[in-house]
């Protein structure tokens, strides 16, 4: 498995999986907050995607002209391949602890 | 919905822009947006801003932004390649020839504009040129004196002899102490009647010359000071005394001193604040304060001395390890002195010395203030003709306009508008440099002459520094001008200019170059006044009657002639009609002055004196009031006093006739009056009559007052010397009175030349910029006159509706400039001269007359030669 990945990268990789065609700065930062309910600054993210952008996991492109933002550019995020399969790479460390620890993780009712 | 109009910060985004490529910033700056809408909606628009400020400084110093910076991969600027700039100056040179007339007139008012800027810079490369020429300039420091008497804090250049003692005793670091005395100041006599006076000479110790570098064409520097009583000459000097200046072993008397051996001679040197003829030793100068030929001082701590000292250290040390030595000396003179006041010495480097201003200065020193004014003078022209260039670039833009957009349409960016446009008003400057040196070369002279001991202290000669100094100047000044139209340019819409062509035309800041028209003319107007004020009152004086007859007197110096034989000789001349003698010359400064005792015994008048013959009041046809002049053939001893009217009137004497007959006592004779004249100008205009005597001394003549009636002046004249040779082996020097009075109003003449020329530059560039400014004016609205034409306007109609605008300007100028003039002049310059010609409304109409009828040539031959085109060409136009 190449390159570690923290959770706040986790979730920005998903979310930005997640938003499809419409994911760049804002919307990535709204849908993680509302999905987790938790305030997150435009910095931290902006660095979190450098980081994922160095390590391959995520590339970009500038989109068309709005008129919302007084016509300046977004930039949209898609995952690369090597995003998706260190998300799969987690995903499938993950099931397999959640297979081995399942009757220790039960909760109690 | 008012919280649409919210925007965030603009300094912010700037900033963020300028920190980051805006290629970087513009997602993030465009996320930053977004929230801070969003937050508008919610929030209020102060939170909104908050929170923008906080994300963005968030963003500046978070990963994102520097990993962006590092990765980011910059495109090399293809605008500042050497293609580009070649294409630049070529662009400039051909936009220039397409507008010949504009660029005409903006290389004409810059060069006219950078001329004096030109002077004052050579003239300040001068003065720091002053004293460069010692090998140990940077080490030499002179000792200022400042005496605070707890009314006035003075410095003063000089400081005292015990100094250089004490300094070359106990002072740390000094290697050598040069002093000298500036009083060394007499005649050389050649001959028992003939002295040549020196101006200026020194008494100075024997290292002078090791410290300051003045060359030697003879003699030798280590042994010329070895013995007292030797002379070094300046070359000049020595030229003078002898023709081949051969002066080396030669023997001079020195009037008053003694016998003095010349032991060299001080080679023409480069300019120095020192100005000598002559140098000698102290020694010399101890021997003459033993002997009481000259006032004792060289143990004097009086506050002020002839003394000046001169320290070169050595290469270590630094100033301040005299200071120790220079307090305890300075208490001395503190203890010494009678008043009460505070002494300190100061430490002056030797490269400040031209531009200090200090009391009891040794040689040539300019000031600060002077330098200050003539670079506020120059800065004064200069303006206006960058404003006329900046004035005329915008209300042109119109034919920039298209390419601009063209450029920035293909990618060029504001910064490289700008760039071009400077570099375009560079290029512009640096043509007029050459128009401006031209102009330079033919005031210089003019200027030398006028300026206080010019040619001594300038040279103004273009030398590489100078011109890389211009050089650098005439970039400035391009800059300067280039500026404001670059940034208008830089700025022009891209869209509208290429669109519709007349959009880019709003030409804003119209009231800005309004007022600066305004400005222009007044100053022009200022100047105009000035110059026919200072005329008139130079005509005035010209034609004064001064009481006596200026025709036809020629005025010989007798140089110890004795008046009886130069009567005899020069009398038998057939042209000479008469001759009087005479101690100075009427209308001049010559006429002495000396209190006399009044007849009550207790009251004293001052009253003006000149010593004449009897035959002085008839040769210059002064008038008698009463009694007659004094008798033919007076005794040696003085009797007789022939005074004014305004002597009479202030000793209370009653009419001319009744004060005849009284006695005086002066100069502690008692002398009687004989004779009343009418009141005269013994004095220059700038002051009044005052009391005047006219006395009987043949001892005090000096001068011969020939009275000539000739066709033929030059042969007159001849004849005159002739004889004069005869009589002497002195030379012939003689002035007609006429002349004289006429030489004493140069200043008058000066002051026509520095106004008339400044004015001459100030109404060149208002007048070109107005020029600029109409034809533009003229060539946007020709379409609007072709159609007034074609509704029926007569041309006088259009010429009407085009100039009034400009003329209302003029009138305002006239307005602000006339009354500040008169008032100028009334209550400064004027009133320096008791008598002289008030200013008339005549003066006032002429110049103000001249600016108008400039005005009305410059509008009037645009403003018809578009009224007179034909209306179906005019609508073709555009």
């Amino acid at each position: 498995m190449k390159g570690y990945i923290g959770e706040f990268e986790e979730l920005v990789l998903l979310t930005v999986a997640v938003l499809g065609e419409d994911a760049y700065g804002v919307s990535i930062k709204e849908d993680i907050e509302a999905r987790s309910n938790r305030g997150i600054s435009i910095g931290a993210l902006h660095s979190t995607i450098a980081r994922l952008e160095e390590k391959g996991f995520l590339k970009s492109f500038l989109g068309g002209a709005t008129q919302e933002r007084g016509g300046r550019r977004k930039r949209y995020y898609q995952l690369t391949q090597s995003g998706k399969s260190a998300l799969h790479d987690i995903k499938n460390l993950r099931d397999e602890l959640w297979k081995k620890s399942k009757a220790n993780l039960a909760l109690d009712l | 919905m008012t919280k649409l109009n919210q925007h965030p910060p603009r300094w912010i985004k700037r900033f963020f822009e300028w920190y980051c490529s805006p290629e970087i910033a513009e997602d993030l700056l465009g996320d930053m947006d977004e929230l801070f809408y969003q937050n508008v909606e919610k929030l209020s628009p102060t939170r909104a801003r908050w929170k923008y400020f906080f994300q963005s400084v968030a963003l500046l110093f978070s990963y994102g932004v520097k990993s962006r910076k590092k990765n980011y991969y910059k495109i090399p600027d293809t605008y500042h390649s050497f293609a580009m700039y070649q294409s630049y100056s070529k662009i400039a040179f051909r936009s220039l020839a397409k507008q010949k007339v504009f660029a005409v007139i903006n290389v004409v008012c810059l060069a006219v504009g950078m001329s004096v800027g030109l002077m004052a810079l050579a003239a300040w490369v001068d003065v720091l040129k002053v004293d460069n020429f010692h090998t140990n300039k940077d080490r030499i420091y002179r000792i200022t004196t400042e005496i605070d008497d707890h009314s006035e804090k003075r410095t003063f250049a000089s400081s005292h002899a015990f100094l250089g003692e004490k300094l070359r005793a106990e002072g740390k670091g000094v290697r050598q102490v040069t002093q000298l005395n500036n009083t060394f100041t007499s005649e050389i006599v050649l001959s028992p009647s003939v002295s040549i006076p020196f101006k200026q000479g020194y008494y100075v110790t024997p290292n002078f010359l090791q410290a300051f570098d003045f060359p030697l064409t003879a003699g030798d520097k280590a042994t010329a000071f070895a013995k007292p009583f030797s002379i070094l000459l300046s070359q000049e000097t020595a030229e003078k005394l002898y023709r081949d200046g051969q002066a080396l072993g030669k023997i001079l008397e020195i009037k008053g001193l003694g016998n003095f051996e010349v032991t060299g001679v001080v080679a023409n040197h480069p300019r120095s604040h020192f100005y000598f003829d002559a140098l000698t030793s102290f020694s010399t100068l101890e021997i003459l304060e033993q002997q009481g030929k000259i006032d004792r001082e060289l143990l004097s701590l009086e506050p002020v001395t002839s003394f000046y000292t001169y320290v070169l250290l050595d290469d270590e040390s630094s100033t301040e390890s005299l200071n120790p030595v220079l307090n305890e000396s300075a208490s001395l003179v503190q203890q010494a002195s009678r008043e009460k006041m505070d002494v300190a010495y100061e430490i002056q480097s030797l490269s400040d010395i031209p531009l200090s201003d200090l009391n009891n200065e040794i040689g040539l020193s300019w000031g600060y203030i002077t330098l200050m004014i003539f670079f506020f003078l120059s800065f004064l022209v200069l303006l206006p003709a960058c404003f006329n260039y900046a004035n005329i670039s915008v209300a042109r833009a119109l034919k920039r306009a298209k390419e601009i957009g063209l450029r920035k349409v293909s990618g060029g960016e504001s910064k490289h508008i700008f760039f071009q446009m400077v570099m375009e008003t560079i290029i512009i400057s640096v043509i007029a440099l050459g128009g401006a040196m031209i102009i330079f070369y033919l005031v210089r002279d003019h200027f030398l002459q006028m300026v206080v001991n010019g040619h001594r202290t300038f040279s103004l000669e273009i030398t590489p520094t100078t011109f890389v100094i211009f050089l650098l100047f005439a970039i400035l000044t391009g800059f300067i001008a280039g500026v404001l139209p670059a940034s208008y340019f830089s700025k022009l819409n891209p869209i509208q200019t290429l669109r519709n062509s007349s959009a880019s035309g709003k030409l804003s800041k119209v009231s800005i170059r309004k007022g600066l028209i305004v400005v222009q003319f007044a100053l022009s107007l200022v100047f105009i006044l000035s110059v026919t004020i200072i005329i008139k009152q130079y005509r005035y004086a010209l034609n004064f009657d001064h009481g006596f007859q200026k025709e036809n007197i020629l005025d010989v110096q007798l140089k110890g002639v004795s008046d009886k034989v130069f009567r005899s000789e020069i009398g038998k001349l057939s042209d000479v009609q008469a001759i009087s003698m005479s101690s100075s010359i009427p209308g001049n400064w010559g006429a002495s002055s000396e209190y006399m005792t009044l007849a009550n015994g207790t009251d004293s008048l001052q009253v003006y004196q000149m010593f004449a013959d009897e035959n002085y009041i008839q040769n210059l046809e002064i008038k008698m009031l009463a009694g007659s002049s004094f008798p033919e053939g007076q005794l040696s001893e003085e009797h007789y006093i022939i005074v004014n009217e305004s002597f009479i009137e202030k000793s209370k004497l009653g009419t001319a006739h009744e004060a005849l007959g009284k006695s005086f006592e002066l100069g502690k004779k008692p002398l009687t009056i004989i004779g009343v004249v009418k009141d005269f100008n013994f004095l220059p205009l700038q002051e009044q009559i005052y009391p005047f005597v006219f006395r009987y001394d043949p001892s005090q003549f000096q001068y011969a007052n020939v009275k000539i009636r000739s066709n033929d002046i030059t042969q007159t004249l001849a004849g005159l010397e002739s004889t004069w040779n005869k009589l002497t082996d002195q030379k012939f020097e003689a002035q007609f009175l006429k002349h004289e009075l006429d030489d004493s109003l140069v200043s008058y003449r000066s002051m026509v030349k520095i106004f008339g020329f400044l004015g001459l530059l100030a109404i060149t560039i208002s007048s070109l910029g107005l020029l600029a400014v109409v034809i533009s004016s003229a060539e946007s609205r020709t379409r609007e006159m072709g159609i007034r034409k074609v509704f029926g306007a007569r041309n006088i109609d259009m010429i009407v509706a085009m100039a009034s605008g400009f003329l209302k300007l003029i009138g305002i100028a006239i307005v602000i400039a006339t009354p500040l003039t008169y008032f100028m002049f009334n209550n400064f310059f004027l009133n320096m001269y008791f008598y002289r010609a008030s200013i008339g409304f005549l003066e006032l109409a002429a110049g103000i007359g001249f600016l108008v009828v400039l005005v009305a040539i410059i509008i009037g031959s645009q403003t018809f030669r578009v009224a007179r085109i034909n209306p179906v060409e005019t609508l073709k136009y555009e």
